[in-house]
């Protein structure tokens, strides 16, 4: 841990009222006078108060949905046959819908691959597009990762020597080879990142196996969507609907 | 369901529990609203709402593990004092009111001490950053994740990767922050 990310433990367990005796007093003694530090604990206070409050904002947006929902379900009867019908006639269509793309589906595990598959949100986003001057190597690799140019932010990941950000950077190289539809090199990279990486193991394995769907290895797929349905993860729930769809037997 | 069995599964962040338990005690605090308060069905929401919030933070916070009373009669309560505030914001001041108040289960309702403005600016920024980075953060800071949960929640392999990865988070939302001149 850096000298910085300790001075941040600091502060944040300051501003969270984490510090207690002593250390809270030697702390409080620093603020009076380093004019820095003080600038630090304002900005960090505004970070951790602007997220609550972004997430306070959401729970109630959240919560007057619910209202929405139940305005929607409470309509005068009136209406409420036309609008039977109208649902019933969308749910028959819908499963007809359903059963032809299922049909097509589960006879093609490349199309049920391309239809799970979407694109690995990009860590940190598309926060400074527009301004490329001030951004980092791994930021501008990112944001070419982010709007679908592949190629060009393969090369830019690869020019980066981040030795404590190795396994982002392996683990976002497959994901831009995926994109291309390299399937050997996606495969080699999401494979070192399940063997030895800490943060994308999951990741890495729900990818690479769409990667195995889209190039026809479905029994290597299979066996890493049952080790992700074993391990109760997010990707959990695709993962055993996809497992059935492909209707696979060991 | 046990008072107990409802805070724990309340506590796991599943928007379907959240939803449950809003339309659990709803009808009933607007019936109660309306009834004991003599105020319009939106109005009776709109509180109800607040005290939702503030009944959800204080149960994520491990405030409310101490209280005697259970969720419905914290809701009210809240609720309640809500509505005096709502009273009183209408310069109807009632003495009667407070002494009522007094007798009622204390709750902490957080309040900020930045600007409006700095908090849209810090939004704004929050989803500048993205994902992951604005869901780690939300989850820590407001929903009072533990790291451990956040990485059983968000399939990383440990704590101390999340840590690890709040701290580089934090570190752009600052950045973006700079660059728009916010500090």
């Amino acid at each position: 841990m850096s000298i910085e990310e300790n001075k941040y433990d600091l502060i944040e367990d300051y501003i969270l009222g984490k510090l207690e005796g002593s250390v809270k007093k030697d702390f409080e003694d620093l603020l009076r006078v380093d004019a820095e530090l003080r600038s630090s604990v304002k900005e960090y206070k505004l970070m951790i108060e602007g997220t609550r409050y972004s997430g306070r904002k959401k729970l109630i947006g959240f919560l007057q949905n619910i209202e929405k929902n139940r305005s929607k379900n409470s309509r005068p009867a009136g209406t409420m046959r036309s609008l039977y019908y109208g649902i019933a006639a969308a749910i028959i269509l819908l499963i007809a819908f359903y059963v032809v793309i299922d049909n097509s589906l589960q006879k093609s595990p490349v199309k049920l691959a391309e239809a799970y598959y979407e694109p690995y949100p990009a860590l940190y986003g598309s926060a400074t597009r527009g301004v490329e001057n001030n951004l980092t190597e791994l930021e501008q690799a990112m944001n070419l990762y982010e709007s679908a140019q592949y190629q060009a932010a393969i090369d830019r990941f690869q020019k980066l020597d981040n030795t404590d950000q190795q396994e982002l950077i392996i683990f976002y190289m497959a994901n831009s080879y995926l994109g291309l539809d390299n399937f050997n090199d996606c495969e080699v990279l999401y494979r070192t990142v399940i063997d030895t990486g800490e943060i994308f193991p999951t990741q890495a394995k729900w990818y690479l196996a769409l990667a195995y769907l889209q190039d026809k290895k479905t029994e290597q797929a299979a066996k890493l969507l049952q080790d992700l349905v074993a391990k109760n993860s997010e990707y959990s729930e695709k993962s055993s609907k996809l497992l059935k769809s492909i209707n696979y037997q060991p | 369901m046990a008072k107990g069995s409802l805070f724990i599964s309340f506590q796991l962040d599943d928007e379907k529990e959240i939803e449950r338990l809003y339309n659990l005690y709803r009808d009933q605090f607007m019936s109660w609203a309306v009834k004991t308060f003599d105020c319009e069905r939106d109005d009776a929401v709109e509180i109800y709402q607040q005290a939702f919030v503030i009944f959800y933070e204080n149960v994520k916070s491990g405030k409310l593990t101490s209280i005697e009373s259970n969720c419905k009669t914290y809701l009210f309560a809240i609720g309640k004092n809500k509505f005096y505030e709502k009273i009183r914001s209408g310069n109807r001041h009632n003495p009667i009111e407070d002494v009522i108040m007094q007798s009622e289960p204390e709750y902490e309702e957080e309040k900020f001490d930045n600007s409006e403005e700095k908090l849209d600016a810090v939004e704004k920024a929050l989803s500048k950053l993205g994902s992951p980075c604005r869901e780690i953060l939300m989850k820590y800071y407001y929903q009072k994740n533990s790291m451990e949960e956040i990485a059983k929640l968000m399939d990383y392999k440990n704590a101390s990767t999340v840590k690890n990865l709040k701290y580089k988070c934090l570190q752009r939302l600052k950045k973006i922050l700079q660059e728009e001149r916010i500090f």
